[in-house]
């Protein structure tokens, strides 16, 4: 993930350098990390201008307060600890916003991820198998599929819940661990499974439509 | 031993990429997945959405290319180069940050200098 400007030097020698005043290391920390916390503050805040503003914010936090960071876990999670803070009350200001806390119910809807139609109902051994096997999916050939494709998932992404939209994009495109999720964000193992499991089902329909309708057309 | 329908198989497929299932589970699991083209293709599939999920950013990053950096914001400003989703800040709000770790290091006292 981010390997384009290179991966940051490890926490310790990160944390000396800032103290120090490292002006290097500083900037590639901001560049690198920068464009992961803009797409996580896009799912707070309605508005480019709010998430950037949270972003800035959270990066003057981390000057003022790298002095007193514990280490109690990585630089990274600290940050983004930070940031998620920061975009919470911002979002509590913005009364266009939904606020966390009642995002969170709509988010965790109960039943399946997968829709529950794509399975045999009855009593005898097929009942819950699938009706119809999901369609195989083409190998992406060609930058303008691929980039179809992206744009596709971007949207996806864009429709899901607040609270999975976080988890999928703090996992599956930033490449947090787990753990990392649920200390980032306050929440369980068992939360971050059903908000990722739920994330991921969705965005897996969404390219399954892409892709038919795909094949359909060539 | 129960073996998992194919809609039960699903919902297990997160906890099962995450190592989340206990012995006897996972290996429910995977006796059935091997048994089962329909949930072999899902796994597959959720596997292929995370890579593309992942290369999300390695693209975004690939665009974030340093030669571009010097002639990113033009004549046409901070956001006229990019998309209004671009992933960087503008330019004079990533100025006035590395200023602020600057004097961060002068100061005795950190302050918030904007």
């Amino acid at each position: 993930m981010g390997t384009y400007l290179g991966e940051p030097p490890p926490d310790d020698v990160v944390v000396e350098a800032l103290r120090a005043g490292d002006e290097t290391v500083f900037a590639q920390l901001l560049d690198l990390w920068t464009p992961g916390m803009l797409r996580l503050a896009r799912s707070y805040l309605s508005t480019r201008d709010s998430a950037e503003e949270v972003v800035q914010d959270t990066w003057l936090a981390v000057i003022g307060n790298i002095d007193g960071f514990q280490r109690r876990s990585s630089v990274k999670t600290w940050v983004y600890r930070i940031l998620i803070n920061t975009a919470k009350k911002r979002q509590a200001r913005e009364s266009r916003t939904i606020p966390w806390s009642s995002a969170f119910n709509g988010d965790q809807p109960e039943g399946a991820a997968t829709d529950p139609s794509r399975f045999r109902r009855g009593t005898d051994l097929r009942s819950g198998g699938w009706k119809e096997l999901p369609a195989l999916w083409p190998t992406p050939e060609g930058e303008a599929l691929a980039a179809e494709a992206r744009d596709r998932l971007a949207t996806a992404l864009a429709g899901l819940p607040p609270r999975q939209r976080t988890v999928i994009t703090l996992r599956d495109v930033e490449g947090h661990t787990s753990e990392e999720v649920c200390e980032i964000l306050e929440i369980s193992a068992a939360n971050q499974r059903v908000l990722l499991h739920r994330a991921r089902a969705s965005v897996r329909g969404v390219m399954e439509d892409y892709f038919e309708a795909a094949s359909r057309s060539i | 031993m129960k073996r998992f329908s194919c809609d039960e198989a699903v919902e297990l497929t997160t906890a099962y990429l995450e190592n989340a299932l206990g012995p006897t589970a996972r290996s429910r699991f995977e006796s059935h997945l091997a048994a089962c083209e329909g949930c072999e293709r899902h796994l597959r599939q959720i596997k292929t959405t995370i890579g593309l999920l992942g290369g999300l950013t390695v693209e975004q990053s690939g665009q974030a290319g340093q030669s571009e950096q010097a002639e990113q914001h033009g004549p046409l400003g901070p956001h006229g180069a990019f998309p209004p989703d671009g992933d960087r800040l503008p330019t004079d709000m990533r100025a006035r940050l590395l200023k602020a770790f600057r004097e961060r290091r002068t100061s005795a006292e950190p302050r918030t200098p904007l």
